[in-house]
Formats: C-alpha cells, structure tokens, sequence
C-alpha cells in the first residue's frame, strides 16, 4: 500500500496520458478537468459487502417493480402506500411512458446508489440515481493503472478485481438486446462525462453514437453506415436526459434527439438503456417511500437504511422541519448534482426565517434530513495525510439477475470542511476495494 | 345520436425543399362510447413509411418520415362519424388530469379566477362537478374576449387570464387549470365542431364517473355536433401535428376543415359556426 | 462491427490529415531551426508564402514562439495538433485508449513546453509520440476501414505538404502510389476526374512544377469528407 501511495504522482500521470477527464462548465465555456485520484483505497470487506449486496440488489429490485406499478397498474398508489401526487407531480415522472413494456420489464438497467457510511458503522442510502448515473469507468482505469504500478499491493492484499464491469454491462445490454447492435449514444465531447461515454463504448465492444448516426425507419432504429448502409439497433445505452431524447415526443425545440424513437421503443422493438421515465423513481420526494416500497412489493424488512428523512408534506414532520430547521439539511427536490441542497446551520437568522415560510408555502418541494455523522476518510494532501469526507456510489446492475458491482466510485470533498463530494464541485476519487472471503 | 360527415386537411408549402422531416399527427378521431368513426380516406403525402400507434394518454397517433428533398407535404382525412351528444363517458380516472401540467399551473391569476368560480358556485348552489364546471365555463365566457393573434401556442393558462383574450386554446386551458384548482380533474381536447373552419380545443371533466365535454369559447355543453381527435393533460400532450425537417425554408400552412350533419341519405346540413 | 458513421469518417480523415500536418511540419521546422543560426532575419517569409499561411511574424524570434505554440495563431503547428485532438478525441472506440493516447501525450507534450527555451530538445518528444501514433494505428486499430480511411487523410496532406515545400519528384510519385492504393480500398467518395488530372501532372506533365496550382486543387477537391 505504500508503494502505491509513493506512486500517487505517477498514476495520475498515466491517467492523464488516457484522459481521465470530467468536463465542467464555468462562465459558459467547456473546461475540461482532471479527476485527481488519491490512492489511499476505501476497503470494504467481505462480509460488509455481502450485507451491502443483498441491501442494494432488494432496494433496486424494489425501484424497478415501483416503475413497472407506476406506468402500468398503480397498485401502489390503491393501496395508499404511496400519496398519489409524490408520483404524479415529479418531473420526472413521464405519461408519454404509460402503457410501455420495456423488454423483460427492466426499468433501471443500471443504478448508481449513493451511500455513506456512518461514524456508527452503519451505512445509509443518500439518493437512488436511475437515470443516467455515471462514474464506474474512474475505478476502471484507476485499478488498471493500480496493478500495474504496484503488483505487490494487490499480491498482498486479496481485492476482488473489480475490472469485469465492462463485461457486466455488455451483458445486461445483452440481456435486453431485441435483435441488433448495442449502441452507446452521447450528446457529444463536450458533455461532463464525455470520457465515461467513449471508455466504455471501447471496453464494452459498442459503437459510439452521436445522435445523428441514428435515425427511425418503419419502427426500427438504425445505425447508418458512411456508405448508406444500415445496421439495426436493438439495444441504445443512451447517456443523453429523457427530455433530449425524442423531440417528436418530448421538448420539441431539442435539436439532438432522435425523432419517433419514442415509437419504436413502445412496439418493443428497441431497448433504451435505462429506460424514460425513471425519474418519477430517483425523485428526492419518492427517496423517503423507498423503504415501504421494499416491504409492499417484496415483503422484506429493508437491510439498508435511508438517512432520517422528513417530508414536510405530512403536517407531524412539517412540525418537527420548522422547529428544528437548524440542524437538519434541506434538500430542493428539483434540483440535481449537489445543488439545492442546504445545511440548515449554515443560514443566517433571516434565510432560516425565510426558508421556513418557503417550506410553509411550498411543502411539496422540500425534504428535509438529519445530517449524518459520516465517518471521514484519510486523503493525501502532499506528504500528510488529512481527513476529508466521502460517499460511495455503488453500482447495480440488472439483467438476467440484479448484480451489484464489487467496488464503486468513492468521492471525497476538496475541503475539509465540506460535506458536498459532487465531482462537479471539486475534489476527488479513490479506488473502492471489496475484499474477497479468500485471504492471502 | 347524429351523422357527421368529417373532412381534414393540412397542407404545408415550404419555399425551397425540405429533408428528413418527421412527423407525428394525432388528427384521425377514435372510436369511443361517444362517437363511432368510419374513415373514407386516411392520405398522407410524401412519407417513406406510415406508422400506426396509440400514445400514452390513449390518442391515435400517426407517425413516419420523409427523407428525400421536398417542397410540400400534407394530410388529409375523411369519413363519417356517429356521435352521442352530452354524455358522461365512463372510465377510470388517471390521477394525472388532477394536477397542474406545463400550460396549466396554479399560478396566482388562476387561483383569483377559480375564487371568483367558487364564489359563483355558491351564489348558484352548484354542487355537483358539472354544476360547477358550468359555472366556470359561463364566467369565463363572459370574462374572457375572444381575440385571435393575441396569444400564441406557448401561451399559458395564467398568461392568457392576464392577457384578458384569446382562442379556443387559451379558453380550454383556462378551464382546465381553474377545474383542477378547484379539485375538479379535468383534460384538455382536440378536436373538430360543425361548420366550416379550424380545429378546435374544448376542456373535459371527471364526474366521478366519467368524462363530460365543454366547450368554453362557444358556453356549449359538447353535444353531438363535436367529433373528438385527441386529449392530454394541455396542448402540448395532444398536438395535432407535429413535425421537425432538416433545410431553411420558409413554411406556409392551410388547413381546411368541414364537418356537416347527414340525414341518412339525404344530405341536408346545419350551419354553425365553429370557433377555433 | 463493421459499421462506420459519417461523423467518423469525416474525423478519422481529418486526424490522418491534422497528425501528418504536426508531424512533416514539425521535421521542416527542425531544418529551420538550424538554418536560422546563419541566415538574416525574416527567412521565415518565404516557408509562409510555400504553406499559403499569412505572414503575421515580426522577427525570428517571435516566428519560433508563434509559430510553434501560439494558441490564438490558427496556422501554429499547436493549433493543427489540437485540431488533431479534437478529431481523435471523438473515436476513442475505434482506436482503442492505447492509440488515442499517444496524440493525447503529444497534445500535452506541446502544452507543457510552451515557455522552454529550447524547444527542439522538448518537441522531439512530439515526434515520437506521433510515430507511436502510427504505429499503434497499424497494431491496434482493428477495423481495416478505419485505418485506410486514416491513411488517405495521411497521404493527402503529406502529397500536399511534398507539393507545397517542392519536394523532389520522385517524393511525389511515391506518396502519390500510396494514396492510391489506400484510396482503392476503401469506400470513399472520391472525384476519379480530380485523381486523373493529379496523375497526369505528378507522373507525365513536362513540367509539373507550373501545374502544381492545379494540382493542389485536385488534391483539395479529391474526397468528399466533410
């Protein structure tokens, strides 16, 4: 493990040379950035793993039966598990999905689930991202680079190789693949994850495909060739946001997009990776039903806890969110990638009033949560070692059966005083370690 | 219970050609407990395919392409229609229709408007949710002027109360937002009215039963005389057409629609005036 | 897969042309270098009105730095290796990580010397990266396709570049052959009229040297790329 700390430098180095990038926009212009990599590893053991498997494969199941009840029968909601206008008033929910079938009924292929682990030891689900999570291909690469910078890192420690995720996805491709090539479709270089989208469509052997390389003929989706040849698609892990996807069906004023996509998908004919309309399952606002979905559709106690969560919509947790607003965090259920997000004993006396009348008003928007004690990880700072706090985001994937990946993006704050890790606000990763049974 | 004979045709003429346009029509009516359709005449020009689909509020939905060059493109549609008058047309209720959509949010100009339909609901003892529909329907008749070219097809609900005037689209919004601020669920609906003219939008509401058709820009409860095309939640769900092309060119639309009553074999029509 | 689009076509051709731009630009640039020791201020002149490039230099002095590395000069041989980037950073799935690589190391061998004081010690480094390039090319790039259609945007400019800087004859003969068998086979639409006439002047004029206008614009006329 020494040896790899010593060799920080270097591996950054080799993952500039492959372009280990996110992209960020900062006063209208596209920046591109290096993603630091600290390689002080987060371990998980393997009982510990075990217990997050079976958490995360039960919350993702329980989220893909939710979207299967939501945009057919609403059984759910009948049986006043769930208040019907969480469901309905959620951007994210899409009518235009009603009545679809994805193929084999799978809504959320592939699940980016956002956790952390407690200074009580226990780890909490922080948010669900089912639509297009990104993140796997740092821990990829960075592994990569790991093994071949110090073998005797890994020969000492047994780690559960954790570069088998392209072969993870190009099987839950597979899986829902309805007769065709499997393509990866990206809005273009200058999106944030831009690098993600090109990495994994070389490992996952799929074509990289910008909009314009595909198009809608007789309720197929085809991939056309530079000799007008074409090529159908049967299955389109598409890394660009539901309202882009279709302008015949979604924002009409989209210029990428592909138009009548939306119909060849209703027919079966195409499998759209994840599928629309899995908003309506991510939503802040649906976050704090998760745990009584996992007991309606499966009859299971959950394994893995969400965060204390309050929904000022029910008058008994609007009560306790104003009386105690100081110390909770607010989170706007609208807004995405660590903004919107408000600590409570952050805000001067006036915001704090202010913010409750906003909570009064608009009771529907917020959730409000206890802030949880994370416990910090160790990061290298130059030569020292500071503490800096991190997530984890696990990956789950689901096709012929629900996998989770053995390892997951582990982020950290660039600030030691800060408890956002959201890579578009600064800081950095680190590789995540999942120890196999057998050891060395 | 009446016959409509049913005529609709669109026709677009670009200044220079167009290519890989693609479009998406909802304007073939479907069968429903209200009216029963039978098409003389379904034509679509050019188009490299035709493709046949019910979208996610139930409508029938035309889509397909035209990829080569060209300078026109059209569409039209023939046939009768048998058509019930004033009935609720039971069906379970999508929760959607209870909430505020893009065109129809609770924004402060409604929330006044519905006060002033609850206030008149009392003054008329209206209880029911079509007692009450009515009355908002004839305060918004006698509030709202109709006005062409004031407003446009982002227009919403709020932004036409304030604008004081508008078109049948603006009428139908209003009426839906106000509907569902009151509690009522309500969905917004295309269609075509006797005469000769435009299409057309009206409002219908849940019952509790079923859904029951007005029309606001006319203060005309929907009777046999109205053929249904499409609905949604507002006008963005439920565009008539919809099409995007690939050139610059500048558009020129007519569209040309005629609905006329059928005595059996005798062809005597009714003339009215239909408002679009 | 056997299947590529349009978009790719149009940035495999143009990263064959934008690399062989770096890299025979690069190698004359050496031969400048050298000569400018001696030679009078302004010899950079001429080498501007052969490449068709605007004369914007003041001294020697300011013609290595901006010529070499000026970010806003669009005729800099770091303006041409990042357009060389942009034009591979989109085909990572054809290249694979490993190509693809070599012109980001390039690219960042160029950002990171711009204030050396001897920047042919630092630029060589380009040049091997660029033949690491080609060579990954030829080893990695699996579709036979991809890499012709690199190689005719190679062989273009380097028949360009020969033309321009006044190349022996027997040069362009032989990069003429090159393009040609590339050209034979892959799908590319080509003009067989431009290739004719190029064919003509390079191989059988009297004195192709007073053809070479033309043949420049049968080159540039040659693929319908984009």
């Amino acid at each position: 493990m020494r040896e790899l700390i010593e060799h920080t430098e270097g591996i950054n180095r080799l993952m500039a040379r492959y372009g280990v990038k996110f992209g960020i926009y900062k006063g209208g212009e596209f920046h591109e950035q290096l993603f630091p990599f600290d390689a002080i590893p987060r371990v998980i053991t393997h009982e510990e793993f075990r217990q997050l498997e079976r958490g995360l494969i039960q919350r993702v199941d329980a989220l893909n039966l939710f979207l299967n009840d939501i945009y057919g029968e609403k059984k759910i909601i009948a049986d006043g598990v769930i208040p019907e206008e969480f469901v309905f008033i959620s951007s994210g929910y899409l009518p235009q999905c009603e009545g679809i079938k994805p193929p084999k009924n799978i809504y959320s292929h592939i699940s980016g689930i956002d956790l952390v682990l407690g200074k009580d030891g226990e780890w909490y689900i922080l948010e669900d991202n089912l639509r297009i999570p990104s993140g796997a291909s740092y821990p990829m690469i960075a592994r990569e680079i790991c093994r071949r910078v110090s073998p005797a890192t890994f020969g000492n420690n047994s780690v559960v190789d954790n570069r088998q995720y392209a072969a993870m996805l190009r099987e839950t491709l597979d899986w829902v693949n309805t007769g065709g090539v499997p393509v990866i479709m990206t809005p273009g270089r200058y999106n944030a994850a831009y690098f993600e989208h090109s990495y994994l469509a070389e490992r996952t052997g799929s074509a990289l495909a910008s909009c314009t390389d595909l198009f809608v003929e007789d309720n197929y989706l085809y991939y056309k060739d530079y000799r007008d040849r074409k090529q159908k698609v049967g299955v389109i892990y598409r890394r660009i946001s539901d309202e882009y996807l279709d302008p015949m069906t979604f924002l009409p004023e989209s210029l990428i997009g592909i138009p009548n996509l939306m119909d060849v998908y209703r027919r079966g004919n195409v499998a759209i990776v994840n599928a629309p309309g899995n908003g309506v399952a991510d939503d802040k606002g649906i976050y704090y039903f998760v745990p009584k979905m996992i007991r309606y559709y499966l009859d299971q106690e959950p394994v893995l806890k969400n965060a204390p969560t309050y929904l000022p919509f029910y008058e008994e947790d609007k009560k306790y969110v104003l009386d105690n607003l100081e110390k909770l965090v607010i989170k706007d259920v609208a807004e995405a990638g660590g903004y919107g997000v408000i600590f409570g004993n952050e805000l001067s006396r006036e915001r704090l009033q202010e913010m409750k009348e906003l909570i009064e008003r608009e009771s529907r928007r917020f959730i409000a949560q206890e802030v949880i004690d994370f416990q910090d990880m160790e990061v290298m700072d130059g030569d020292e070692k500071v503490l800096r706090k991190a997530d984890l985001r696990a990956f789950v994937l689901s096709g012929e059966k629900t996998r989770v990946w053995p390892s997951g993006l582990t982020r950290f704050s660039r600030n030691a005083d800060s408890f956002v890790v959201n890579s578009s606000q600064g800081g950095g990763f680190k590789d995540t370690w999942v120890l196999s049974q057998w050891k060395k | 219970m009446r016959k409509l004979k049913f005529e609709y045709s669109m026709e677009l003429r670009f200044s220079s050609p167009v290519h890989s346009h693609y479009f998406a029509l909802r304007c073939v009516p479907g069968d429903s407990l209200r009216q029963k359709i039978t098409l003389s005449r379904r034509g679509v020009e050019p188009a490299d395919y035709i493709s046949e689909e019910r979208d996610g509020f139930g409508n029938l939905k035309i889509s397909g392409c035209c990829a080569a060059p060209h300078d026109s493109f059209c569409y039209s549609i023939e046939g009768t229609a048998r058509v019930k008058g004033m009935i609720v047309e039971t069906s379970p209720l999508h929760p959607m229709y209870r909430y505020p959509s893009k065109y129809t949010r609770f924004e402060p100009e409604v929330a006044d408007f519905a006060e002033k339909v609850q206030r008149e609901c009392i003054g008329r003892g209206a209880k029911t949710a079509v007692e009450k529909a009515v009355c908002a329907m004839n305060c918004l008749y006698a509030l709202f002027q109709y006005s062409p070219g004031t407003t446009d097809i982002g227009t919403t609900a709020a932004e036409a109360l304030r604008n004081g005037k508008g078109v049948c689209q603006d009428y139908a919004h209003i009426m839906t937002a106000v509907m569902r601020f009151m509690g009522i669920p309500a969905r917004y609906v295309n269609g075509l009215m006797i005469g000769e003219g435009f299409t057309h939008a009206w409002t219908e509401i849940y019952t509790g039963e079923g859904w029951y058709g007005l029309d606001p820009t006319n203060n005309l409860h929907i009777d046999d005389y109205y053929i249904k095309l499409a609905h949604g939640r507002d006008y963005g769900d439920c565009t008539v057409d919809k099409g995007i092309f690939r050139g610059n060119a500048v558009q020129e639309q007519k569209i040309y629609v005629n609905v006329e009553e059928i005595n059996d074999d005798r062809d005597s029509s009714v003339n009215r005036t239909s408002g679009g | 897969m056997g299947i590529i689009s349009m978009e790719k076509v149009d940035h495999l051709y143009w990263l064959g042309r934008y690399t062989e731009r770096v890299y025979t630009t690069l190698r004359v640039f050496f031969h400048i270098y050298d000569r400018i020791i001696e030679q009078p201020e302004g010899i950079y002149g001429k080498y501007c009105e052969r490449l068709n490039i605007p004369n914007i230099y003041t001294s020697n002095r300011q013609f290595v730095q901006s010529y070499l590395f000026g970010e806003d000069n669009p005729d800099s041989v770091y303006s041409n290796m990042r357009r060389a980037y942009d034009n591979a950073i989109v085909l990572r799935d054809e290249l694979s990580s490993t190509v693809l690589s070599y012109v980001q190391l390039a690219l960042d061998t160029f950002a990171s010397c711009r204030k050396t004081t001897a920047p042919l010690l630092e630029l060589q480094q380009v040049i091997d990266d660029l033949l690491a390039f080609w060579g990954g090319a030829d080893d990695y790039v699996e579709e036979e396709d991809c890499r012709n259609i690199l190689k005719c945007g190679k062989y273009v400019e380097r028949l360009d570049l020969c033309i321009r800087l006044d190349y022996h004859e027997k040069d362009l003969e032989k990069e003429y052959r090159k393009l040609c068998n590339r050209l034979g086979k892959t799908n590319l639409n080509y003009s067989p009229q431009s290739l004719a006439r190029l064919e003509e002047i390079i191989l059988r004029e009297e004195d192709p040297k007073s053809h070479y206008g033309e043949a420049l614009a049968c080159l540039g006329g040659l693929i319908y790329a984009g």
